[in-house]
């Protein structure tokens, strides 16, 4: 049989389900502050091997757990229905972003349904976690398009395993008609399957409600995690099984979901609900990237790093802020901090692709082949999408700068770690826009 | 049924291709009944099952690997995607509990809060 | 020397400072700390032009090694280093006049940071070495704009004024991203732009294309008008700093920067010169009614730059330079007396409200004077003559129809710039005519201080003299911009524009007196923000329809997209 991944991912895999199951079966109750440090620590810990032998295996598994212990870092118990809540989410946390390293890093069919599932069916539960009626609402719709989805994923598998007969991606070609074919359907299958983790068009239903609704650290996390690891898996997908096939059809599906998001987003009045539509044109210029084959790999790993950076500093802004819809009402009735404010219109910078920021550097790598490996029709929508992003990102903006100074007290509860981790991931953000090379040295390691 | 009369390689030996077809078009129908049942069905319950059609429609295929590859690596998937369904079933039945509680009516289309 | 071409980080210093609360001097000013930014500046610019004047480039490769050249690359020749002067030495008049202007101001400091890092942006722009990194300055001054005209956000529609700004700056920076995107290599260098165009299919028309429209949308040209008298929602330093002089003139900068690659585009040549050429009537028209003072004056913006437009048009790129910079002097100039007017007036800019300000501000009122003399070109004595001379001759010879249509838009210009001197400062306000002022707007009128009467005169100097130095700048863009045309102080067309500038700058005269100052033709115009609104909003709402929350029909898209993509694949293949 073949080697499902290597074995630093492996390793953070076991490390972290270990630290799942451990928490979740621990007969001390513990408190929030321990749930939320030992879910830290387990990520740091999962982290550590991967760090020493950087690789196009081990990037995934670093990132997935960065922001994991980010995630679990701030999980407001606030944001939660109940307080006991804390060591279950962190839990789950842990098990999504092993579900999420899985995802990224094998080339094996059953190994990745299984990441896949276990990402979606944990982002599922935590979003029920969240308070009231609604976060069970969008939980259970985004569970019933998820399984949906999975059950197409799963059906692709089959088709492939039929035709290749084998369970990995790499396996050569069928030789016959039929057998392509079967292959091929199989493989539209397949990417359908992992456009729903990344919430693209036609598979973008359920996850904009959960996104929208979740508590704040648990919609970064689902947001971004899924994000990255279904975009790598993509990539995986497109680029050792059939990018012949696959790379049209990622370049409309990516297209399309730029457009549409935009608009979307544009009719948002809610920053959440703008950020969740926002995921969907985000993981559309992901898709387009990937699409555009080999010139659009390393621009697209890239295009991943910055979007997880600029998102999961917006989130770890609003931290602890959940509950009421955030509207520019209520940012101006109620500013947050200046670290905060900061952070955000930062982050928001990013997401819109605005230089000075390293969202803008992303943009430009993905949109620059573009032209001559996806055409100019492609090329010219996605821009005009990617362009008219920032009419909703920047709105904030001015009451963002502005407000901020006039905030006597914080109106956020203070969520220990936010401001570390605000100041940590807008200097990631600053350094990036001042030297973008670095991250994309980063999306160079994929190519070893 | 389209299958039948293809040339279905000499890899696809152990199984002749009238049974392959066969095999192939009911996992496929199979599948989409699954589909447009999870389209029709308003009972959370009706909707799981339709999920676990599709996901046994899957099986079908993996099954049929299996004994046209001689391959046993897919009937492993096979029992591999039945605990999936389970582990999704529960989760699933879990929240539609949680859900519909507190609702008189238990139709999943109910609850229109959240727009997304 | 390479040093200067870093100048667009010169002001970077200056913005931390001031967000820092650091101030400079007696006064504790708040962003007294961010003056000697622009001053270095354009001291870097005015260093290398009394230089060697040999180009500076500065190449860092691998600056974003996904893409196949992804060099970051600025460029210091004499079109940037002419812009760094331009751009250093207004703001630095901008700045100072700020100091007085924004006193008091609860944010202050934001505003000094943003000019800070708007300046920083635009001299990225000018010195950008490739469509990149231009594009890159390009979207920041952008972003500047938006926050400096939603500055005031407690007063109504400046943010909507703001995003309209925002809305029509997007519609350019798409265009300019599609321009770096269409030369192989994206980030190819800005000189060898013609070169590159060569290779690929639609090659030059399409590229020039791309470029005109970047430069209608960030110049307000053409059906891109609207955000820039909307834009004067912003503080009045803004609107002379980025709405007038600078931000605005980025897109005949590029034209002219590119004007290798134009030319090579005869027909979107052609297009230029009518768009340019219609914009400079129409706004003129529009100016005329205009009732707000600011809104007046973004007009007659709109209507220079279509002089600019027109220029490049004409295949005369060094005309409309030059017509940049000596507008950049006047129009700042104008703008800031404005400023000091509405300032005096307590934040009023109705012009019917406005009036009989000639007494109560006498410096300002002959500021504003030389500044519209400028602008209706006064032969001899004033630069805008001659910079709008050599647009007129160059179209007279390209293309005659438009030329001649220009040259009537002259008494426009002068109509409705006389109409604005003579409606503010003119004694035709009723109160004055009745004999008295009234006491409480006697009273009320704020005395400029010198840091807001200083400031201008510079500007004054070079609504002046600037037009005597048009050769000397001819022979400095000469390895740029081709051999420059002679320049006359003394023609025929000198003086039939003259005359026809300073006969309806009369002519509004007698018209003010004849109608009591309330004088204006019917507003006119499409809605056209309006209309790509609506537009929008409606798009946005079609787009959210099938989020209507049933679960059955989210089911129902997906599976439809499922067995859409599988057909097309499969049928695609087959």
């Amino acid at each position: 049989m073949d080697v499902f991944f290597t074995q630093h991912s492996l390793l953070a895999v076991v490390i972290l389900t270990i630290a799942a199951v451990t928490l979740l079966v621990c007969p001390v109750r513990l408190a929030k502050s321990m749930a939320a440090g030992a879910g830290t620590l387990a990520c740091a810990v999962a982290t550590l091997p991967a760090i020493f032998a950087p690789s196009s295996e081990t990037l995934p598994v670093v990132l997935v757990c960065t922001i994991a212990a980010l995630a679990s870092m701030l999980l407001l118990p606030s944001d939660l229905e109940r307080d006991d809540d804390a060591v279950e989410s962190t839990s789950l946390i842990l098990l999504g972003a092993a579900g999420g390293i899985v995802l990224a890093t094998t080339t094996n069919l059953l190994s990745m349904m299984l990441g896949l599932e276990t990402l979606s069916l944990s982002a599922a539960v935590l979003t029920a976690l969240g308070r009231g009626p609604r976060a069970l609402e969008a939980s259970f719709k985004f569970f019933v398009l998820g399984a949906v989805s999975v059950a197409t994923m799963v059906y692709g598998m089959a088709l492939i395993t039929c035709a290749t007969g084998s369970l990995d991606l790499g396996a050569p070609l069928p030789v016959t008609d039929l057998e392509r074919h079967l292959r091929t359907a199989g493989l539209v299958l397949l990417v359908l399957g992992i456009a729903f983790e990344l919430a693209i068009v036609p598979m973008q239903f359920g996850a904009l409600g959960a996104y929208t609704v979740a508590p704040t650290a648990v919609a970064g996390f689902a947001m971004t995690t899924s994000k990255l690891a279904a975009g790598l898996a993509m990539l995986k997908v497109a680029n050792v099984a059939g990018g012949e096939v696959l790379h049209p059809i990622l370049v409309a599906l990516g297209t399309l979901s730029i457009l549409w998001a935009t608009f979307a987003a544009l009719a948002q009045v809610e920053l959440r609900a703008m950020l969740a539509y926002s995921a969907v044109a985000h993981a559309g210029f992901l898709t387009f990237g990937i699409g555009l084959g080999e010139v659009g790999r390393q621009a697209a790993v890239f295009y991943a790093v910055t979007y997880v950076a600029a998102v999961a500093l917006v989130f770890a802004s609003l931290a602890g802020r959940s509950g009421a819809p955030i509207t520019l009402a209520s940012l101006r009735a109620q500013p947050l901090d200046r670290l905060r404010s900061a952070g955000l219109a930062l982050g928001l910078l990013s997401l819109a692709g605005v230089p000075p920021s390293p969202g803008f550097w992303a943009k430009l790598g993905v949109l620059v082949p573009g032209w001559s490996a996806a055409g100019p029709w492609w090329t010219i929508l996605a821009t005009t999408g990617g362009v008219l992003g920032a009419l909703y990102y920047l709105r904030p903006l001015p009451d963002l700068l502005a407000g901020a100074r006039d905030a006597a007290t914080t109106s956020t509860a203070a969520v220990p770690g936010s401001r570390f981790a605000v100041t940590v991931l807008a200097s990631v953000v600053l350094l990036l826009t001042a030297m973008p090379f670095l991250a994309t040295q980063l999306a160079a390691i994929t190519n070893r | 049924m389209i299958a039948l009369g293809l040339d279905i390689g000499s890899a696809l030996a152990n199984v002749d291709g009238a049974t392959f077809g066969v095999v192939l078009g009911t996992s496929a129908l199979m599948f989409a009944l699954g589909a447009v049942g999870c389209l029709l069905r308003r009972n959370p319950i009706a909707l799981l099952m339709s999920v676990e059609l599709m996901l046994n429609a899957a099986n079908l295929v993996f099954v049929l690997a299996a004994r046209v590859r001689g391959y046993v690596d897919a009937q492993a998937a096979a029992l591999i995607v039945l605990v999936l369904g389970a582990a999704e079933a529960v989760i699933g039945l879990a929240l539609a509990l949680a859900l519909f509680r507190h609702r008189s009516r238990v139709d999943a289309d109910e609850p229109r809060e959240v727009r997304g | 020397m390479t040093f200067f071409a870093w100048a667009f980080l010169f002001t970077l210093p200056g913005l931390l400072l001031t967000a820092l609360g650091v101030t400079v001097g007696k006064g504790k000013r708040p962003g007294s700390a961010s003056v000697a930014g622009p001053v270095l500046v354009a001291l870097a610019g005015l260093v290398w032009l009394c230089g060697s004047q040999v180009p500076v480039v500065v190449r860092i490769a691998d600056w974003l090694p996904v893409l196949s050249d992804s060099a970051f690359s600025l460029r210091l020749d004499a079109l940037s280093a002419v812009m760094l002067v331009v751009v250093g030495l207004v703001s630095a008049c901008v700045y100072v006049y700020s100091l007085s202007y924004m006193r008091g101001d609860p944010g202050q400091r934001r505003f000094f940071v943003y000019l800070d890092f708007f300046v920083a942006a635009m001299n990225l722009l000018v010195l950008g070495g490739n469509l990149a990194v231009l594009l890159a300055g390009w979207a920041s001054v952008g972003l500047a704009s938006f926050l400096l005209i939603a500055f005031w956000r407690d007063r109504e529609h400046t943010l909507s004024a703001g995003l309209q700004a925002l809305g029509a700056n997007a519609v350019g920076d798409a265009a300019l991203f599609l321009a770096a995107a269409m030369v192989p290599a994206g980030m190819g260098d800005l000189t060898t732009l013609p070169s590159a165009t060569q290779g690929f299919p639609g090659g030059a028309t399409l590229l020039a294309w791309l470029l005109v429209v970047a430069a209608c949308a960030k110049s307000a040209q053409g059906l891109l008008y609207f955000w820039l008298p909307s834009a004067m929602a912003g503080p009045t330093p803004v609107s002379a700093l980025i709405h007038a002089a600078t931000m605005v003139a980025a897109g005949v900068y590029l034209l002219v920067r590119t004007a290798g690659t134009l030319a090579l585009a005869p027909s979107v040549l052609e297009t230029t010169a009518w768009i340019g050429a219609v914009t400079a009537v129409l706004s003129g028209f529009a100016s005329l009614a205009q009732t707000n003072y600011k809104r007046g004056l973004a007009y007659s913006t709109c209507g220079q730059l279509g002089f600019m437009f027109a220029a490049v048009g004409f295949g005369a790129p060094f005309a409309a330079f030059f017509h940049l910079v000596t507008h950049a002097s006047f129009k700042a100039l104008l703008f800031l007396c404005a400023g000091a007017v509405i300032h005096a007036a307590h934040g009023e800019e109705e012009l019917s409200k406005l009036g009989g300000m000639r007494h109560k501000l006498p410096q300002v009122r002959w500021l504003t004077l030389i500044g519209s003399l400028a602008l209706c070109g006064l032969p001899l004595v004033t630069a805008g003559a001659y910079s709008k001379d050599l647009i007129l001759e160059a179209g007279l010879h390209a293309m005659p129809a438009l030329g001649w249509l220009l040259v009537g838009s002259v008494f426009l210009t002068g109509l409705y710039a006389g109409r604005l001197y003579f409606g503010v400062f003119g004694a035709t306000s009723e109160h004055e005519s009745a004999g008295r002022a009234p006491a409480d707007q006697a009273h009320a009128v704020h005395a400029p201080d010198r840091l807001l009467i200083a400031p201008l005169l510079p500007l004054a100097l070079g609504a002046i003299v600037l037009g005597w130095f048009g050769s000397s700048l001819g022979s400095t863009l000469q390895p740029l911009l081709g051999t420059p045309p002679e320049i006359h102080a003394v023609s025929k067309l000198t003086w039939l524009a003259g005359a026809l500038g300073l006969g309806g700058f009369l002519t509004a005269r007698l018209w003010q007196s004849a109608q009591r100052g309330n004088a204006r033709i019917p507003a006119f115009g499409v809605p056209f923000a309006d209309l790509l609104a609506s537009l929008g909003r409606a798009i946005a709402a079609a787009s959210t329809l099938l989020h209507s929350g049933r679960l059955s029909s989210y089911v129902f898209a997906a599976v439809l997209g499922i067995g859409t993509l599988l057909l097309w694949t499969m049928t695609g293949r087959a």
